[in-house]
């Protein structure tokens, strides 16, 4: 192992040209996870150095998506923490009720897991003038999402979670299963909208009723976590709800004087209607 | 007060024991603030803290994402998540792939501290069975932080001490009385 | 205490009436049977508690019986024969009588100790119970027992867990340190006891035994009682207790009857605390073997990947195998493909070859391209000056104000204008300067001059300045140099001047040394100051034109930023070479070297800046902003009874905004950060804000948006001035109003007034338009509050006639209304010519909105809520927010404000815009302001209508299109308009909030004519409608 402030200079130079030449921003992420994810890409595309990284990265062609691939972590699954779905259906739904029509924002939803979660929930639970805008920064994890095919292996954790989240029927009403993998049913990805947006260039495209962004505030730094904060407050209309992952909080930043707790244990936060 | 010195401590199978024995050996007023990976399963709780909430003198915790490390405090990594210290001695977590088939990872938490801390830095590792935490006590070891590791003559299962032994030579050698000596004491050792 | 009640007046009484009844008895004759009544005191001897009483009573009557008998007068001549049986008759019922008494007595008493031993049982029986440690049980029974029974000391052992000793686990009245802590069963009194398990008393104590102290001395207890706890024949405690007296049976027996449940008590809070213990230890137990399972799974998984491994490496080596055999054959290959490329190698080179040719034609095209812009340079310089001379002359004149009809602030003005021109003119001047030497039309021409006269001419310029900033100026002149040499005098001197120029410039106080010596076979001249010093950074940059070191540096210190280069330039033109000395607050040496003669050149030292720069200091803060020089009222503030806090960094504005405050008797303090705003708004607690947009720190929409967060400050009203129009999102967040600057003095007057005015209102009133009776009874209750005035109307007109007269800070309506639907009634409120006040409107309703529905609300309306479980809730918190809102966004004004902001853009007028979002809230802001401007638009929620209205109606003239939407997105939507024959010109700007710069390249690529990032800002979309809108289509005859 080398020097850790050569590598830390090598770091923030191959960032530096993610962003300048690509304008994915990865410099306010934490440091310790990117530094790990860049070391694993240094084995896989036989890198002696980072500098030998970002080499291949300026001059070769299409090697940015790979390389992406590795800066993004994508841990996920169908109705991941249950608890988390069920507090929503029994804590936020009533209220979201009292809106004509409601739009939801997943920031960060990778290969769409959490999207299908939550519009199995939605459409169970009487909702139809709802939208989805589900986002993340890698637009290969977007075309996975929008196929909606998942391996067959998760379908037994997914059913059971499924009913600890509330769900009222059985998720194999939902999907078609074949040659070990699940087709799940294309109305319900017909309401939400794909598209890439990075939390840490982008601005606020809509205004939302309910955010969820659950673990992916745990990769940034604290700068970057007031950035969306401030983004989802500003997207967020009076009254409208926040989710995020279980460990993760607003309590820390400075935006947290304009969120009340819900549910503290599921990390649900609603924006205060009143300054 | 923010920490200015890191105890980073890794144990596996027989770490609830050798923990209780490390972890109320620290004693206040401290700059020091305390980090632990202990290897549990994903979805089982975390009964750590309530443990040894009454039994030491540090407060105890479970780390959350983007938290500014206290003196005074243990941080026990959550289950399912990777538990690193950043430059600015904040605590990140992460849900990154396990290493060493485990998360938290031992090798995670070491890394990181090194990298970030160097000197700042003492390893301690217990009692377990697997290889997780000897690359990254190797590590703190380069960047001049100390460590320490539990002899393994003295640890319930000897192999991760072992392996960390393998691959250097520690500042200590320590059982685990000798342990409590030394932790007991470590606040008043001069700033590196 | 365990005692019976004694009923003090019972024996006199008895006494007295047998006293009586024997006077009787004496005074009447034998044979009259009065002593019958001696029955009386005997019989009330139940009064009594003793069971002997009756009994000591009936041998009192008995003896006072035959003594009346004996004593009694005789009858005269009668004797009756049988006063005497009777009266033995009487005495003998009498003991009867006694003794039946007595037996009542006694099971009376019984009764009453039995139940009162019951009661203090199940008073004990209380203290012991609930959740309680053996420590605090043995205190809850100390402090019973000293209550209860008196006892005066008291100590409670209780059994360690498997071990014969006793530990103490409470004591009370004695100090803690004097008692044993642990006994051992058997040993000592108290051992015998544990191991006897009876109750043992001990009276009459040796002196050494325990004292009672209070403050006031000591006392020894009259007996000690030690009491076994005693649970299921085994022994679980010992009870030691002190008494004044020895205890009385009843206590005594108190003790046999509860031993064994305070025995019971204890071995249950014992059997709790070792529960406990074991619950922590399971949880230990789980929580390692979790671990242990954890690591059972990783090394199982370990195990799994070793054998997928040693299977990997298996099949690896027999792929090998066939690979060699492979690669072999490639090798062959490869050799024949190394000779092809030498090949092209070859023919790689020639092309080089040709490449290098036409670059160096390129670097020729390039020099002159550059010397054309010189060229070109120079001469614009010189046509600017021409009409600035004519500017400053007339300024002159009009400052020195000799006709004397100007006023003292118009003189000011033109002095301003006649000191900026000089700046500017000395601008062009170096401009043209340098462009003249880079064009190389600056010729030179060398003279014989004397280095005296130079130095003298110099040293004569600057004195003045000198002695003005009262620094030393020297001019040293080493006696080795000649007296004269050949150079351009002209530009020698201006090179020098520069120098010392700027070394006066840049020292505060010290010297400045301007000193010629001979070095190398030429001569050099060096300026050294003790001034601020130049960072190694800097150095390298300040002879680079129109790139100084650091941009305040010069604004502090005027001048261009161009004399060093110049020097730079003139110095090589005399053959000669500049390099600089210095360290960062230590002082700069420039150093000028020339040769004696100015056709041969001087051999120069190398310039040494680099290897003697010094560490590296930190740059100071550019934004530095300097004090406003006229002084505002914080130290006086509080003898106004208003103030105002006046945010502006631009003085002169500044100044103006304060003496209007003043003039409307607002005490003034004025801020010129934002930074310094907020401190000064949370510490002085201002009545009002005026707070201009643009600040050197931050933006005041930051200030307005911390302002209104934070709860101390968040009420005062805020007037925003900005010469950007913000004036929408201001309002949004909270401004009260907005003005755009230029602003006539007259607006802020108005503003102020409005400012003050706000002040004053203070009861909110809220109008509840609601047909049916329970449901507006319930908001008008939800909503009611002593700040609050509601007034509930049924029907529209009805709310219309409310509003016709008065103003209300909130309205909350039903859409379904008798009379009008909510739609019309807010359609007729909002009616450019309407009479009604339009207060912010909540719409609270039990329809199922459809989209389109949904979307027309919003234009009147940004509260719609949906009845339901949660609506009430909602309703509250919507209704405080306007509420709260209302001081600083009052209704009238709004009107007034989108009044004005209408017909400041003609050229939009009846234009028509199509404007595809899906966004309601962006919709309703871009249609609002783009019709404020007289355009006409249409909408579409995603591509797909888009194209539709595209289609439908040929009026369009120009689509806003967003990227991101449901159905079809913008790139596509954009794609299929571009194939459309009729609309392929159709001019795009596409609306997104990606900040990716290729997003702009993709958004161009899929047809847009321009783009525009989010957050949307009007200005720049005005500008870009004004590029791509076409011109108006004329109508053709």
């Amino acid at each position: 192992m080398k020097d850790p402030d050569i590598i830390n200079i090598e770091i923030e130079s191959l960032l530096q040209s993610v962003f300048a030449r690509f304008h994915y921003d990865f410099r306010q992420y934490s440091r310790s996870s990117i530094r790990r994810r860049i070391e694993q890409a240094l084995v896989r595309f036989h890198c002696p150095s980072i500098t030998a990284l970002q080499e291949k990265l300026l001059h070769e062609e299409d090697f940015f998506p790979k390389l992406l691939a590795y800066l993004t972590v994508n841990t996920t699954e169908l109705f991941r923490d249950p608890e988390y779905f069920l507090s929503l259906k029994e804590k936020v739904f009533p209220f979201l009720k009292t809106f004509p029509s409601i739009k939801i924002w997943i920031a960060g939803c990778s290969t769409g897991e959490e999207v299908l979660s939550l519009s199995i929930l939605l459409k169970e639970n009487g909702f139809t003038k709802f939208l989805i805008y589900a986002t993340d920064i890698n637009p290969m994890n977007l075309e996975t999402a929008k196929k909606g095919i998942y391996s067959a292996e998760v379908l037994s954790m997914a059913s059971k979670n499924y009913l600890l989240a509330g769900g009222k029927g059985s998720l194999s009403d939902y999907y078609e299963s074949a040659y070990n993998v699940a087709q799940f049913n294309p109305e319900l990805l017909k309401q939400v909208v794909f598209s890439d947006h990075s939390l840490s260039t982008d601005a606020v495209f809509s205004e939302t009723h309910l955010i969820s962004c659950r673990n992916v505030l745990i990769y940034f730094e604290p700068v970057l976590q007031d950035r969306v904060f401030n983004l989802f407050k500003e997207s967020l209309v009076r009254d409208a709800f926040l989710g995020l992952g279980n460990k993760e909080t607003i309590l820390f930043s400075s935006s947290k004087s304009d969120f009340n707790v819900i549910d503290s244990p599921n990390r649900i936060f609603q924006k205060k209607g009143i300054r | 007060m923010k920490a200015n010195r890191f105890v980073v401590v890794g144990a596996s199978a027989g770490g609830v024991d050798a923990l209780k024995y490390v972890l109320p050996s620290f004693k206040t007023p401290s700059d020091y603030a305390v980090m632990v990976v202990l290897h549990l399963p994903a979805k089982g709780p975390n009964l750590i803290p309530s443990l040894f909430e009454s039994i030491c003198d540090f407060k105890i915790k479970e780390a959350e994402s983007g938290e500014l490390c206290e003196a005074q405090t243990i941080y026990i990594a959550p289950p399912d998540y990777h538990l690193s210290l950043e430059r600015d001695a904040t605590l990140s977590l992460s849900n990154e792939p396990a290493l060493n088939f485990s998360r938290p990872s031992i090798d995670v938490l070491f890394e990181s501290a090194a990298f970030s801390q160097q000197d700042k830095i003492t390893g301690v590792l217990l009692t377990g069975a697997n290889q997780d935490g000897a690359k990254g006590i190797a590590l703190i070891h380069k960047e001049g932080g100390t460590t320490l590791v539990q002899d393994p003559k003295s640890a319930e299962y000897p192999a991760m001490p072992q392996a960390a032994l393998e691959i250097i030579k520690p500042t200590h050698i320590l059982n685990l009385d000798q342990l409590k000596n030394f932790l007991s004491e470590i606040h008043k050792r001069p700033l590196p | 205490m365990l005692k019976l009640e004694k009923k003090p007046w019972v024996i006199p009484l008895i006494v007295i009436i047998s006293a009586l009844i024997f006077a009787l008895d004496l005074n009447t004759k034998k044979g009259s049977s009065e002593y019958i009544f001696y029955f009386i005191p005997v019989a009330l001897t139940f009064l009594h508690s003793s069971s002997f009483f009756p009994f000591l009573i009936s041998t009192l009557t008995t003896l006072l019986s035959i003594t009346g008998y004996l004593l009694s007068p005789v009858a005269t001549g009668f004797v009756n024969p049988f006063a005497f049986q009777n009266r033995l008759y009487t005495i003998f019922t009498l003991w009867i009588v006694a003794s039946l008494v007595s037996k009542i007595i006694s099971s009376r008493n019984e009764n009453l100790k039995d139940a009162r031993l019951k009661t203090l049982a199940s008073q004990l029986q209380d203290s012991v119970r609930g959740e309680l440690s053996t420590q605090e049980i043995g205190k809850n029974i100390l402090s019973f027992l000293s209550k209860e029974i008196h006892s005066l000391l008291g100590v409670i052992y209780i059994k360690e867990d498997q071990s014969s000793r006793f530990q103490v686990a409470a004591s009370s009245g004695v100090d803690r340190n004097l008692i044993k802590d642990t006994i051992l069963s058997g040993e000592g009194i108290n051992g015998q006891v544990i191991i006897d398990q009876k109750i043992v008393n001990l009276s009459e104590l040796p002196d050494e035994h325990l004292k009672l102290k209070t403050s006031l001395g000591e006392s020894s207890p009259g007996a000690i009682m030690m009491v076994p706890l005693v649970a299921d024949g085994i022994s679980v405690g010992l009870l030691e207790l002190a008494f004044r007296e020895p205890p009385n049976l009843m206590i005594q027996e108190f003790f046999k009857l509860n031993m064994e449940n305070l025995a019971i008590a204890i071995r249950s809070a014992m059997h709790k605390s070792k529960l406990v213990v074991l619950l922590q230890q399971a949880q230990q137990y789980s929580q390692e073997l979790q671990a242990q399972q954890e690591e059972l799974r990783v090394s199982n998984e370990e195990l799994e990947q070793q054998s997928n491994a040693l299977k990997e490496s298996h099949a690896r080596l027999e792929n090998q195998q066939a690979e060699l055999e492979q690669s072999n054959q490639q090798l062959e290959e490869q050799s024949q493909f190394l000779e092809h490329q030498k090949s092209v190698l070859d023919e790689k080179n020639r092309s080089l070859e040709r490449a290098q040719i036409a670059i160096e034609e390129k670097g020729k095209e390039i020099e002159k391209s550059s010397q054309y812009k010189s060229e070109f340079l120079a001469n614009m310089s010189h046509e600017l000056r021409t009409p600035l001379n004519s500017t400053l002359i007339l300024a002159k004149l009009l400052s020195e104000n000799k006709p004397g009809n100007l006023n003292e602030e118009q003189v000011k003005y033109a002095h301003i204008i006649y000191n900026s021109g000089n700046d500017l003119l000395s601008l062009i001047n170096d401009i043209l300067d340098l462009s003249k030497v880079e064009a190389g039309k600056m010729t030179v021409h060398p003279e014989i001059i004397s280095l005296h006269q130079v130095n003298h001419s110099l040293e004569q310029m600057f004195v003045p300045v000198a002695a003005n900033k009262k620094i030393e100026f020297k001019v040293i002149l080493d006696p080795k140099l000649p007296s004269t040499m050949t150079t351009d005098r002209q530009r020698l001197e201006q090179i020098l001047r520069n120098f010392l120029s700027n070394a006066f410039k840049f020292t505060t106080h010290g010297t400045v040394t301007l000193s010629a010596y001979p070095e190398n076979g030429g001569v050099s001249f060096a300026v050294k100051d003790t001034g601020l010093g130049i960072t190694p950074e800097q150095q390298k940059v300040i002879f680079e034109a129109f790139r100084q070191a650091d941009g305040t540096t010069n604004r502090r210190f005027g001048g261009t930023g161009l004399g060093l280069s110049i020097s730079k330039e003139l110095s090589h033109l005399l053959n000669g070479e500049i390099h600089v000395e210095s360290r960062k607050d230590e002082g700069s040496t420039f150093i000028l070297n020339l040769p004696f003669d100015f056709t041969k050149k001087a051999s120069l030292p190398k310039a040494e800046v680099l290897l003697t720069s010094p560490p590296v200091q930190p740059k100071q803060d550019i934004k530095e902003v300097i004090a406003f020089s006229f002084e505002d009222d914080r130290k006086k503030i509080n003898s106004f009874p208003r103030k105002m806090l006046i945010v502006e960094d631009e003085e002169a504005f500044a100044k103006i905004l304060f003496d209007l405050a003043h003039e409307l008797k607002f005490g003034a303090i004025v801020a010129n950060t934002g930074e310094e705003a907020l401190k000064m708004a949370s510490e002085y607690s201002p009545h009002a804000i005026v707070l201009d947009v643009r600040l050197p720190d931050h933006s005041g929409m930051i200030v307005l948006d911390q302002l209104k967060s934070n709860p101390k400050t968040r009420h005062i009203p805020v007037h925003m001035i900005s010469s950007e129009d913000f004036s929408r999102s201001a309002l949004e967040m909270g401004a009260m109003g907005y003005l755009q600057k230029p602003v006539k003095k007259e607006q802020l007057k108005g503003a102020f007034e409005q400012l003050s005015s706000v002040m004053e209102q203070k009861l909110k009133r809220v109008l509840v338009v609601e047909d049916d009776e329970i449901q507006r009874n319930h908001i008008v209750g939800l909503i009611s509050d002593s700040n609050v005035e509601v007034e509930a109307v049924e029907t529209s007109k009805a709310a219309l006639e409310k509003l016709a007269k008065r103003t209300y800070d909130c309205m909350i309506m039903d859409l379904s209304l008798p009379d009008m639907t909510g739609h019309e009634l807010l359609a007729k409120l909002s009616s450019e010519n309407s009479v009604y006040s339009y207060p912010p409107v909540i719409v609270y309703t039990a329809r199922d909105l459809t989209v389109e529905e949904e979307e027309r609300l919003r234009v009147y309306s940004g509260s719609i809520i949906i009845k339901g479980a949660k609506s009430p809730e909602r309703l509250l918190s919507e209704v405080t927010l306007f509420l709260h809102k209302v001081e600083t966004e009052l209704p009238p004004d709004r009107q007034k404000m989108l009044k004005d902001l209408r017909n400041r853009e003609k050229n939009l007028e009846e234009r028509k815009i199509l404007l595809v979002d899906d966004d309601v809230r962006n919709i309703f802001a871009l249609v609002s302001a783009l019709e404020s401007y007289g355009a006409k638009t249409e909408t579409a929620r995603n591509g797909r209508e888009a194209l539709e209205k595209i289609q439908k109606d040929p009026e369009i003239d120009l689509v806003l299109m967003d990227i991101m939407m449901p159905e079809m997105d913008g790139y596509e939507a954009m794609r299929r308009i571009r194939q459309m024959p009729l609309h392929k010109n159709m001019p795009i700007i596409a609306l997104t909030a990606k900040a990716m710069s290729d997003d702009r390249e993709k958004c161009l690529e899929a047809g847009a004519n321009d783009y525009l990032p989010k957050p949307i800002v009007i200005e720049k979309l005005l500008s870009l409608l004004r590029v791509w809108l076409p011109p108006k289509r004329r109508f053709i005859s």
